[in-house]
This record gives C-alpha cells, structure tokens and sequence, in this order.
C-alpha cells in the first residue's frame, strides 16, 4: 500500500464504522436519539466522501445507500427499527470487510460491484417503501443511468496492435462480443508530462474493469539511451475491456482526456495463427460448411465445426480459424457474412476480409493475415513417412510381417516425435488390426494421426501470456500464497493521544522537578557548607536540563505535522469534483509546510473538506454564468495556511459568486433557524454567518457533495472545541474567504500570571486582549457597575477579587491594572492587583473532589514546587 | 529503496515509484552488459517501465508475481526482441 492518503483513510475508516456501529446500535435502544443518529450519519457521510478519493466505487455507492437512508431517518421521514438496523450494520460490515481488502491488496474484491448494487438496492427498496413521497432517487449518474454506447462510433484494431494482443485474449474477447456483449477498445495516450501531474499510466489502465488484453507501446520509437528523458511519458496504451463504458470512463476519470473509448466490431477482434494444412478432409468441410450456412442450418454447422476440431491439430491454421469459427456461432444469432467469412478461411486457409453489407457500419475491415509460419521439417518428414507406410497397407491389404515392420516404423516416428500417447494409440490399433485379420483399423488410426489428431510438438507448446486476462480479474490470489491473509501489520505507530499527553505531562513535572536542583545545590553549599558538591549538583543539573530540553522538543515533534498532511487531498478532490460539476476550478495551495499539532491537523480535515465542498458547490459559477459576469471561466480556490504568533491560520478562498446575505435571511427563515424579524435585524455579516447554525442548508437538492445540513455547523463545533475561531467573509460576486485560526499546539498553554487578593493565577494568553493601566479618575460607574472607556468602547470592569469572593486590598489611588479579555464574543475589563510575567505550561485539569469547582480550567505547577490555578474565563464572568 | 544495484546487476524490490526512474537510467547507461531482476517487484510505475524498455538490459527475470509478470512482460519481451527501432505505435 504506497498511497499515504488511502494509509490514512483505512484506519480513519474504520474508526468511522466503529463509530456508526455503536451508533445504531444505541439507536436501536432508542430511536428518538439525535445525537446518535447525528453521529452516525456524520460518520457515514465522512466515509463516502472520503472513500471518492480512491478507486473504490462500490463503497462509495453502497456508503451513499446507507448514508440515504440515514438521512431519511434523521428527517424523521423513516422510523428505524431492529430490521432496518440490522441491514445497516451488514452493509457496514460489508464496507469494513472492503477496507480489509483495501489495505490487503489496494483494491476492492472483483465481487464488490455486484455485492454493492444488491444490498444498495436492498437498502433503497427500504426508502422506497416508507417514502411515497417523490422520487427520491439520488442523483449520482454513474449508478443507474447506463447509457448504452452509441454503436456508430466503433473502433477499429489496427494490425500491428492486433498482431500484439494475445490469441486467446483475443478469442475471449471475440466469443463476448459475438454473445452480445459489447467489448470496448480503450486507447490511452497519456500526455508526455503526466509524471509531473502524478499520474501514473499503468497504474490507470490497470483499474479499468472488465479487462481482457492489454497492450503497451512506444509513442515514438526509443532514441540513444544518453538523451532519453525519463519523466517524458513515451508510451501508450490499447486495452479491451468487457466493462460497459460508464464503468471504463469511472474508472479512466481523471485521464478522460487522453483517452478513447469505442465498441469494437467482432470481425476486428479475429486473429488467426497457425501452420498452413492441407488435405481433403478442410475440403470436405467447405462444402458441407457452405451447404449448412446456406441454408441457415447453424446446428449443424456447429456439430460439423466440433467434429473437425476434436479432429485437427490444435496449432494448424486452420484449425484456429475453427475455433473463432465455433466462437462466432456459440452466439444465438450468428453474424451470417462474419460466419461465412470464417467458413471460407477454415476451407481456404486464409481470410479474406469480412464483407461489410451485413453489419454495423462499412468500412472494411483489415484482415489480419495469417503469418507465414515456417513449420517443423520433423513434422513434414513424419508426415510423409507416415503417409507412405499408410499408402503401403492400402495396397498390400493385409500382411503380418508387413503389419509388424509398419508398427515398428510407426512407433519410432511418433516416439521420435515425443507422442507416446499416440504411439499407444497406434499399437493399440495395430493389436485390433492383428486381432480381425484386417488392417482397417490401422489404416483409420494413421489418417487420424496425420489429419486430425494433435501433431503438435510438446516442446513448443505455447505457454504464452494466455496467464493476462485471468491475472487481470484476480490479481490477488496468486500473491496471496506470500502473503498471509491476516492483517498486515502497519508500519506507523498509531498511539493513543492519552499516551502522548501523559508523556507530555511526565517531561513537565520533570523540568518542573529538575528546577528543584540549584535550590538543592545553594542548599549544599549553604547550610551544608560544601561547595564540592554543589558543583557536582549543578553539573548533574546542566545535564538533565539539556535532556529534558530535548526530551521535550522530541515530544513536541511528534505531534507536529505540516498542514501538507490535509491538503495533499485536496488536489484531486477538487479536480474530482470540478469535473462532476462541470465547472473548471484552478487549485492553488500556499504554505503546505506550516505546521502544527497533530490533534489540530487531523481534527482540521474534515471542516476544511466541508469548506472547499462549499466553495465548490455553491460559491463557485458554472463557466458560462462567470463569462456573463465578467470573469474569467476558470475560478480559482487557494488553500493559504500561515503561522500567526500562537496559531495556524488556513484560509479558503475563492473568487466566485459570494454569499447573498438575502438568500441566507431567506433560507434560514425557510429552515426555521431564526425568525423574521431576528433574521431583518441581522447585518449582512451578521447574516453570514447564520450558516453555521445547526440545520443550516440552502441547497435544494441534495448532491453527494454538500446540501445536508452536516456543514458549516460542524465546522464551527470542531473548531471551537480545538480552541480555534471560524470567520467567512464574502463580497457578494466577488467570492468568500474562510479564515481558521487555531492554536499551534494543544499540549502547552500560554498563560500570563495575574496577582489578585495576594495570589498568583493564571490567565489563557488567548482571552487576553490587551494589559492596561487605567487612572483611577476613568473609572466611570454606570448604574452599579464600574466601567471605562478604551479607544471610544466602554469596556465594563470586573474585579477578579470579587469574582473569586476573595478580600479585597485597596490600593490607595494608585492606577488599576485592567485585563481586557475577550470572552464569550464580547470585551470585559478585569481589574486585578499586578501584571506578572508569562510562560508556557501544561495545564492539568482539576481531579477527583475538585472537579466539580467552577471558574478553574485546572493547575499547573510553579518552578519552585507552588501550585498555580489557572481560570476560565469563560466560566468567571 | 525499491532499486538495488549490485555491480551489473539491477534489483528492483517492492514497488518502484517514479523517483527511481533516474536512477535506473543512470545504472543502466553504464555500459557493458545489464541484468535486471525483477523477482521481488509488485508492482512498478509506467516510468519505469519505459526506461526497461529504453534500455534493453541483456537479461530480464520477470516478477514473481504472475499478474506484473502478465501485465509488463509482453512487452518489455518485445521491446528487447526489437531492432533499435521500436515496435511502431500506432496513433
């Protein structure tokens, strides 16, 4: 498994199922469950939207039927019940056993497709007969809209690429497409810098379904070693495929470009190869052949080609032509022209082209002519022999001694020959011929011999790539004897984020303990008067100090990732997209290698995903509708991510339609988000951001990317939950920008320390605005609440003594230093006694019977042994 | 690393990603006579492949793996088989 993105989706995968599984399982126990029911729709959501990154579209189809039904039930438009859950968790399961096959091999069993569309249609069957509504039917095309290909447009083989597939791949392919199946011919000529792109030709071609012979070539021939360019793609590719055609293009469909695709005729796919034959008996065959083909006696004309089969050498021309002959007739309703053309190459021992008149189109097809192949002189001596020792009986009739040297002579050319079957056979001939006095039975076994029965040469037996077509549809069981079929064990590390916390936290207590070692040291040398030691100590000290530096940074490093992490994603994702949008969308990613914790990285994929699908699907025109607007076709998302003092900030920009904060009043006021007059009190900017209330949607219909309300709403949740802050601005047809701003690392707080009543606290660095000191004369009371004026706002004041029930020590008329932090979307002073310095902790929540006090966000440690509280604002005021 | 070069001889192990494409190249620029063994390979990308077929080594062993082996060497077989001009291509 080289792909990094399907590593990372398969164990997030599964913890998505794990979660849905407990979800429905608690929602079996209680149906009215939100947020059960919101948990577990979420997670299959997150799963068919990631699951589109890969190759994998019988996941995502069967995730979508389950995710439509879920969606029901999140209506309330579907009651769940334990029948209706138990379908669930089978089809879940089904997708948990996928993604074992994912990780196994990279690709889902050939089965799935098939697996998926039954219970698919098992699950929406169950949609359909709760949901007399209107046609609920989803609307993803590649699922039920299997357009026929338009059969003018066929393909033609050219020779060369003909004469290169293989013979039975071919016939395979050829028996398809005589049976009616429709075999398709994918030519693919990558563009000479795909490299660049990521593409990785034999890669695509290897996914397209259904695949019976694949062909790789040279676009031009290969130059002197010494200029030839590596990352220069030089190859193409011819493949036929028995797959319908939306299968192909899914499968081909970040590569449509440079691909074709077309129905190939039967006629094109015949190739024959073999040793020219002669004899009476091809003779025989022609005119019985015509006779049966005249008058349209097809089952006859099978028996007789089957006869002749059984008959004739497997590697004789002629015998091939029987073989495509027996194909083209295994249909029900036999070309005629395409069977008598195959009849008159049995007869003949060379095809002529098919005549066109019966068929598809004109256009004549090229015949492939049979290559001249130098045959054996063992066999034509053998032949002659043996058509001399049979012309010998004839005359004599029968003759014991003769009888015998013939046996003899017979023997020894099919030994020499390498048939001991045959040889056998023979003698077994020559004993019944003994027996009834009669050389009957020789002289049949000889003409066998010579005609019919297989003069092939062992030795050549071709073993050539007749392996391709089975290799291709299970690529995976040869492998499997290597590779044992239990899970493979993953070479990363996943690790608990408990663990690396605790680690986190023994390496504070650590430096907080090591800073007890100079006291110790000034200890030695002052009370116990010995400065040897002392020293000692301190060295020790120095060392511990660069160790637990270290150790520190270590533990820091990993748990930072570059933001590449997520936006390496996103690429496809939106050329995905684009594409099934049909809009045209120009990616631009900037400051991939800012990095931040792994908790804030991991947990910024899914709004960022929910963003850029939001952007694409609704703020981003269709390429006519930007033309009428001015703008150029091709809209551009930029993806910015920067470090901004304590905190990563990504960005999403696009220059499409903006937000119309009207549609968004009226679409809220619609979903019953806010009311009417709440909604005309709103500012634009205010209305703007209604998007990221609960239930939220304006979309009208739902697609498989965005429209179901699980948007913007969760974006804002897992944001804020990671300490971040969410804000979208948009100019209306102009574009939006969303702007996320969330702390570096979640392990290490940055707090000021604050001294108020004769304690020292500490204040989260990020509610603090700004420090002031503010004259005790501009201290207004407002009613019975002090308050002051900072740059034209009033600020109200609080005093962090009163707030904690702490005395107060009146400072006499000195300036009162005041916080001001921003708390809960608005500004508050705090007045406190004295500023102190700022510093880096890690914060431990309050434990066991403190739990339950309000207004603390928990405890650190001092350097010199003191316990520090640090508040939540949030909570105080 | 998925290419391992032993004097002459030319590893390729594991799946080979575009960026051994170069070093390949170079190995098998060298002159002299080159083996190349692909026993271990699962799988290769089309940029190797095209320099397997650029270069021509003396000798190739295909993959283990009877679905590689199947899908790559038809035609890095005729690739060697051919004269210095590549089989044609048709457009």
């Amino acid at each position: 498994m080289t792909n990094p993105l399907l590593a990372r989706f398969i164990p997030e995968a599964r913890e998505l199922l794990q979660v849905s599984a407990s979800g429905l399982l608690k929602l079996e126990r209680n149906p009215t469950d939100e947020t059960a029911i919101n948990a577990v729709f979420r997670a299959v959501h997150t799963i068919k939207g990631s699951s589109g990154l890969f190759d994998a579209l019988a996941l995502t189809r069967l995730v979508h039927a389950a995710e439509d039904l879920l969606g029901e039930v999140r209506s309330d438009a579907l009651q769940i019940d334990s029948a209706l859950v138990d379908m669930l968790l089978d089809s879940l399961d089904q997708v948990g056993q996928w993604i074992d096959a994912l990780e196994r091999r990279g690709a889902l069993p050939a089965d799935a497709d098939g697996v998926a569309h039954r219970m698919a249609t098992l699950l929406r069957e169950r949609l359909g007969a709760q949901d007399d509504g209107p046609d609920r039917a989803p609307a993803d095309g590649p699922q039920q809209g299997a357009d026929p290909a338009p059969l003018a447009d066929v393909a033609t083989l050219p020779p060369a690429l003909l004469a290169r597939l293989s013979a039975p791949a071919c016939l395979d392919a050829f028996r398809r497409a005589c049976g009616g199946e429709v075999v398709h011919l994918v030519r693919y000529a990558p563009e000479p810098g795909c490299f660049f792109s990521g593409t990785d030709p034999l890669q695509a071609i290897r996914q397209v379904p259904g695949a019976l012979a694949l062909d790789i070539a040279a676009a031009e021939p290969w130059g002197p070693l010494e200029a030839f360019d590596p990352y220069q793609c030089n190859l193409h590719f011819a493949l036929l495929s028995a797959a319908p055609r939306p299968e192909i293009e899914q499968a081909m469909r970040y590569e449509l470009d440079q691909v074709t695709i077309a129905p190939v005729r039967p006629r094109d796919l015949v190739r024959i190869a073999g040793e020219a034959s002669d004899g009476p008996i091809w003779d025989d065959f022609r005119e019985a052949a015509s006779g049966f083909l005249a008058a349209g006696r097809h089952d006859e004309l099978r028996q007789a080609v089957s006869a002749l089969r059984s008959v004739a050498g497997a590697t004789l021309w002629r015998r091939q032509a029987l073989d495509w002959l027996d194909a083209a007739l295994s249909a029900g309703e036999p070309d005629p022209a395409l069977v008598a053309a195959l009849v008159a190459a049995a007869g003949s021992g060379r095809l002529d082209p098919v005549p066109a008149a019966s068929a598809l189109t004109a256009a004549p097809a090229p015949a492939p002519q049979p290559a001249p192949q130098a045959t054996d002189p063992r066999q034509d001596l053998a032949r002659t022999v043996l058509a001399s020792q049979h012309r010998a009986l004839e005359r004599t009739g029968y003759d014991a001694d003769r009888l015998a040297s013939v046996g003899t002579v017979v023997g020894n050319v099919l030994l020499s020959l390498g048939r001991a079957a045959d040889r056998a056979a023979i003698q077994a001939a020559f004993e019944a011929a003994r027996e009834a006095q009669s050389v009957a039975p020789v002289l049949s076994a000889l003409s066998a011999v010579m005609d019919g029965a297989p003069l092939q040469r062992p030795e050549t037996a071709p073993a050539l790539p007749d392996a391709l077509p089975q290799a291709f549809e299970e690529a995976a069981p040869a492998a499997g004897a290597k590779e044992p079929e239990g899970r493979i064990a993953p070479k990363s590390l996943k690790v608990d984020q408990a663990k690396i916390d605790l680690l986190m936290n023994l390496i504070g207590e650590l430096v907080v303990s090591k800073n007890a070692l100079p006291f110790l040291a000034k200890r030695a040398e002052e009370t116990y008067g010995s400065r040897e030691m002392s020293r000692e100590i301190k060295e020790q000290y120095a060392v511990i100090d660069r160790l637990a530096q270290e150790m520190q940074g270590a533990i820091m490093q990993v748990r930072m990732l570059p933001v590449s992490e997520i936006f390496d994603r996103f690429p496809r994702l939106v050329r995905d997209l684009a594409r099934k949008l049909g809009k045209r969308i120009d990616l631009a990613l900037e400051g991939e290698d800012t990095a931040a914790d792994k908790t804030i990285i991991e947990a910024l994929g899914d709004p960022l995903l929910h963003i850029v699908r939001n952007s694409l699907d609704h703020g981003i025109e269709s390429p006519d509708e930007r033309r009428a607007a001015g703008k150029a076709a091709t809209a551009r998302i930029l993806l910015k991510a920067r470090q901004e003092a304590d905190s990563v900030v990504i960005e999403v920009q696009d220059n499409g339609r903006g937000i119309d904060p009207a549609r968004i009043r009226a679409a809220a006021i619609a979903k019953g988000v806010v009311a009417q007059e709440e909604a005309d009190r709103l500012s634009d900017q205010e209305a703007i951001n209604l998007i990221y209330r609960p239930g939220f949607s304006t979309a009208a219909e739902i697609s498989d990317l965005s429209g179901r309300g699980v948007g913007m709403d969760v974006v804002l949740t897992t944001v804020e939950k990671l300490g971040g802050q969410v804000s979208v601005s948009s100019r209306l047809g102009e574009g939006t920008t969303t702007r996320l701003a969330l702390p570096l690392s979640m392990a290490v707080t940055r707090i000021m320390i604050v001294e108020a009543a004769g304690s020292l606290y500490g204040v989260p660095m990020d509610m603090i605005v700004e420090t002031v000191r503010v004259p005790r004369e501009r201290i207004r009371m407002i009613k019975t609440s002090e308050t002051f004026v900072l740059r034209e706002t009033i600020i109200p004041l609080l005093r962090l003594s009163r707030l904690l029930h702490l005395p107060e020590s009146p400072r006499g008329e000195a300036d009162a230093a005041v916080l001001v932090c921003h708390v809960n979307g608005r500004r508050a002073g705090l007045i406190i006694d004295n500023f102190r310095e700022g510093m880096d902790v890690i914060l431990k929540p309050l434990e066991g019977v403190l739990t339950g006090i309000g207004g603390y966000a928990g405890t650190t440690l001092l350097g010199d042994g003191r316990v520090l509280l640090v508040l939540d604002l949030r909570e105080l005021l | 690393m998925a290419i391992r070069i032993v004097r002459k001889t030319v590893h390729l192990e594991g799946h080979c990603t575009v960026e051994e494409a170069l070093p390949l190249l170079e190995a098998l620029r060298r002159p002299g006579a080159h083996k190349v063994v692909l026993t271990q390979c699962q799988g290769l990308h089309t940029a190797i492949l095209q320099v397997l077929a650029a270069a021509r080594p003396a000798t190739l062993t295909p993959p283990a793996d009877p679905a590689l082996a199947g899908l790559v060497m038809p035609f890095l077989e005729a690739s060697r088989q051919a004269a210095p001009e590549a089989p044609g291509a048709a457009a």
